[in-house]
């Protein structure tokens, strides 16, 4: 059971009235789990969203065109309109027929309000309940069955819609799962590839890309204004819209695969980042360019100013953070707490010595080194980029050290640098694996299980070769038995 | 309007804000009418009280509760209480918060807030599941924060309040919260039916009200389906969903004269119950003004008896400009300097500011802050090492008489999260079952 996320509620309220724009009335916030928006653990129907969709409900249902919506023009009796509306209108958002019961309990409140008033009242009243029904704000994925759980044709289109597009099935999906016809892989991946193909689409791979990646929310991101004074103003958001950008580009542009993702050496540049990506100003003011810039400098998602800065502190870099969003979100390693009683310590910025130098007391002392031996070496290879990402050679007048070393992985080794640490990391199986695996994560909308873990090492094999195509990985899951199937927890 | 003795459910019957603002109301002294309930805040802050992992700290009134020394004689501080450290030998660090307020440390050192364990309740559900329920909202969650870049490990360190294991989200929007307060009831108070006008009225609102009810049992109906389908966890999470319905249920029911909105507590020429105009500003220093006004009016027009407010958190690392601050709050609590007493300072200044408003607001022969318990801690002790022995915590308030403040109390390590059963007892709702019971053992003697 899957709460709809606040951008797929108002999606699924905008297409359902057929509205110019998603409906931005106030929700209360997602909570991310796993860095996704979309985990069920996180999401509720607590008081106060409740009172929130009874409100945008309310308001939705009375400015709703009931001509268009439910029309009744006589000789129709208008007690017919209204079931007709509620089981045509219903379909829709309860993305199922619904089953009698649910056809008599809308009629019901129908009924009740035009005693004592109008038809279109009554209607209204029906979409108030609809537009809060647990059956819109939740996807079941319950199935049929005993402990494994086949799902219905109508809950894997909408699985696949949510996924795609992030929406409501549209009316060929719906047909399809009328006609039982999403039973099959080879069902289920056409509509996949058709739903990929949409124009809309694309914003939500996008999303699940800057949510793996971590990049999909940088509003609170706070620079020291000493050191970073163009940060607040201008560059924190012009780096937004540039990771954006570059992850559209790649996916829609380019070949989509992780390796194109992890050793581009382009940015989409504007003025305020010129300086950020050491290239000249485009000369376009805010507009964002697509730019070359160094082969020796940057190389795709890890090497971008809005990562690193995310991955930072707010006054200087920091290896320890870096390192550690390469072991678990780049190759899916799970790194132990730190052990009992230990002095959580960092040293002091001190202008003579480099952020390398003064965190070498992790590699020194024993209750340290046991992970920060794992975690360091790699987060020091970024060195090279300050705290909003700008490439750097000297810091505090010293030069800057950015050899690094990548252990218990398939690409082990001394390196240099941001760029051969990702280019590095585009060649390995564990992070082309650990794909799959957050793919799997954004999909489910829940941590890893076994199954994910073996669909990700079949899916190398199958994708790997070629890049590890995103897109493919996508529709691979989908395919999967994990896509409809269920195992019940009691 | 002003002048006649209204019930204060009235207010709360939907009367939009500049209602409020242009007919201010007043409330008698509760010694006629009846004894004053006694409420529970809870305020707590992130990054402790110590520099050195020792002592009261910087818990003292001379140092970071300097904005609260003049409501010492109101103040029990007590000292030396802990979170002990758990089975493996973990120090509880930011988990300490969750343990005091749920009395259970069962999962803190594994992970994460959103993995919590079945029916882990905190102790503000407890209580409220006790004695809210003729209030409009049996408890109410205010978060004050930053908007923080999305974290990997799901720690979402902004929720403080669990009922049965489903994690309840804190309003951290001031509007979002004043729309709930002031705009949530949706319908007119009944008119009286004297006149014929006025019994059309009420025929109308009367209608009106059972169309919405009718709209309500669909869903409660709906969402029960649903519970005879899925597993217990998920079972968990709609007892939430029905509560939520439940709440708008009582809207209703106020609006139509029945039982569920108010508490029939007579209100006549004294301090106002109304709306607070909100600041403008999404800043840090405007959100804390408003959230606690905020709570400040949910106590004092009695819209509810429970209410938490968390300051920050740990994953907030707010620089605290508007005090000269050039650092995030997790880069000072590692490495402290004046600027981290400063940002404590400013945090017990925010909680001087709830306390005061409780202060003058006459009740009974005294204050509402008599007829108070207001919790103030934080979720560790020393933020340098992440250490909770001892963690910072002081009771203001006298809970009607029950408390004994202007002192201290020395307990000597035992654990705080055995505060819970004395407040519990302080509410007239004793907790039974509360937390892990090899963790919460008896009430602390406070003396």
């Amino acid at each position: 059971m899957r709460r709809l996320t606040n951008d797929e509620y108002r999606t699924t309220v905008q297409d359902l009235l057929g509205l110019a724009a998603p409906p931005a009335d106030p929700l209360l916030p997602d909570t991310r789990a796993l860095g996704y928006s979309n985990f069920s653990s996180a999401l509720t129907v607590s008081a106060v969203i409740g009172s929130q969709y009874a409100t945008m409900a309310t308001r939705l249902a009375g400015e709703a065109a009931i001509s268009t919506l439910a029309p009744c023009v006589a000789p129709a009796a208008e007690a017919d309109c209204a079931s007709a509306f509620i089981d045509g209108f219903g379909k829709q958002v309860h993305r199922r027929p619904l089953t009698s019961a649910e056809q008599q309990a809308y009629r019901g409140v129908y009924d009740l309000t035009r005693t004592t008033d109008t038809y279109d009242a009554g209607i209204r009243r029906v979409l108030e309940a609809m537009f809060q029904s647990p059956a819109l704000l939740y996807r079941m994925e319950y199935g049929v069955g005993t402990a494994e759980r086949a799902l219905s044709a109508y809950e894997v289109a909408s699985e696949l819609s949510y996924l795609f597009i992030g929406s409501k099935p549209d009316s060929e999906l719906m047909q399809a799962a009328d006609a039982n016809a999403l039973s099959t892989p080879a069902q289920v991946e056409a509509q996949a590839r058709r739903l990929l193909a949409l124009p809309r689409a694309h914003a939500n791979v996008v999303k699940f890309l800057e949510e793996w990646f971590l990049v999909s929310d940088s509003a609170g991101l706070l620079k020291d204004v000493s050191l970073f004074p163009d940060f607040a103003s201008t560059q924190r958001a012009a780096m937004d819209a540039s990771a954006t950008r570059f992850v559209d580009s790649v996916m829609w542009e380019g070949d989509g695969t992780v390796k194109t993702l992890l050793s581009s050496p382009f940015a989409f540049v504007n003025s305020s980042l010129a300086q950020v990506y050491g290239v000249p100003d485009p000369g376009m003011g805010d507009t964002l360019v697509k730019t070359d810039v160094s082969s020796m400098q940057r190389a795709g998602m890890l090497t971008m100013p809005l990562l690193l800065a995310l991955q930072a502190k707010d006054n200087e870099s920091a290896p320890v953070r870096r390192g550690k969003f390469v072991r678990t979100r780049m190759l899916c390693q799970e790194l132990p707490p730190p052990p009992p009683n230990v002095k959580i310590d960092p040293p002091a910025a001190d202008p003579n010595l480099t952020t390398r130098e003064r965190f070498a007391a992790h590699s020194a002392s024993p209750a340290c080194s046991g992970c920060h031996s794992i975690i360091d070496p790699i987060g020091f290879g970024l060195e090279a980029y300050d705290a909003i990402g700008t490439y750097r050679t000297v810091e505090n007048g010293r030069p800057v050290d950015s050899s690094g070393e990548l252990t218990g992985t398939d690409v082990d080794g001394k390196y240099t640098g941001g760029v051969e640490l990702a280019t590095r990391l585009a060649t390995s199986a564990l992070v082309r694996q650990c794909a799959a695996t957050q793919a799997a994560r954004y999909t489910f909308g829940r941590d890893t299980i076994a199954t994910d873990t073996q669909l990700a090492a079949t899916l190398d094999t199958q994708l790997g070769a070629s890049g590890m195509d995103v897109r493919e990985v996508l529709v691979a899951i989908t395919k999967s038995a994990s896509f409809t199937t269920r195992t019940f927890v009691p | 309007m002003s002048k006649a003795l209204i019930k204060r459910r009235t207010l709360l019957r939907g009367l939009g804000a500049a209602s409020f603002l242009a007919a201010p109301v007043f409330r008698a002294t509760l010694a006629e009418a009846q004894a004053a309930p006694v409420r529970l805040i809870i305020l707590t802050f992130p990054a402790g009280a110590s520099t050195d992992g020792g002592g009261q700290g910087l818990f003292t009134f001379d140092q970071m509760l300097t904005p609260l020394a003049p409501f010492s004689s109101d103040i029990l501080l007590v000292e030396s209480v802990v979170d002990p450290k758990t089975a493996s030998g973990i120090d509880l660090g930011h988990g300490g918060e969750r343990a005091m307020l749920t009395g259970d440390a069962r999962g803190i050192a594994e992970d994460a807030v959103f993995f919590v364990p079945p029916g882990l309740t905190s102790v503000d559900q407890a209580i409220a599941q006790s004695i809210g329920k003729n209030n409009r909202f049996a408890s109410l969650q205010f978060g004050v924060s930053s908007i923080g870049p999305p974290q990997e490990d799901g720690k979402s360190l902004a929720v403080h309040s669990w009922s049965n294991g489903v994690p309840i989200q804190a309003v951290q929007d001031p509007a979002t919260m004043f729309t709930r307060l002031f705009s949530g009831a949706p319908m007119a108070p009944a008119p009286t039916g004297s006149t014929p006008a006025d019994a059309a009225a009420v025929a109308t609102l009367q209608a009106l009200n059972a169309q919405r009810q009718s709209v309500l049992d669909l869903l409660k109906a709906q969402v029960t389906d649903i519970q005879g389908l899925v597993g217990s966890a998920e079972k968990r999470r709609l007892d939430e969903h029905l509560s939520a319905l439940r709440e708008l249920e009582k809207s209703i029911m106020s609006a139509s004269g029945g039982n569920g909105g108010g508490t029939g507590i007579v209100v006549a020429p004294g301090a106002s119950c109304g709306a607070p105009s909100l600041g403008a500003g999404t800043d840090v220093p405007a959100v804390s003004a408003a959230m606690s006004e905020l709570l400040y009016q949910s106590i004092n027009c009695d819209a509810t008896r429970v209410a938490s407010l968390q300051l920050l958190h740990s994953g907030s690392d707010v620089f605290f400009t508007w005090i000269g601050g050039t650092r995030g709050h997790h880069d000072m609590q590692h490495a402290p300097a004046q600027d981290f007493l400063d940002a404590q300072k400013w945090l017990m200044s925010q909680v001087a500011v709830v306390i005061k408003r409780l202060k003058d607001t006459p009740e009974g022969s005294g204050s509402m802050l008599d007829n108070c318990v207001v919790l103030v801690t934080s979720e560790m002790g020393d933020g340098v090492g992440h250490s909770n022995h001892p963690v910072p915590v002081l009771l203001a308030g006298r809970a009607g008489g029950q408390l004994r403040t202007g002192r201290s109390v020395n307990l000597n390590g035992q654990n705080r999260a055995n505060l819970s059963l004395n407040i519990g007892n302080l509410m007239g709702a004793p907790l039974t079952n509360f937390g892990d019971p090899a963790w919460v053992t008896a009430p602390l003697q406070l003396g």
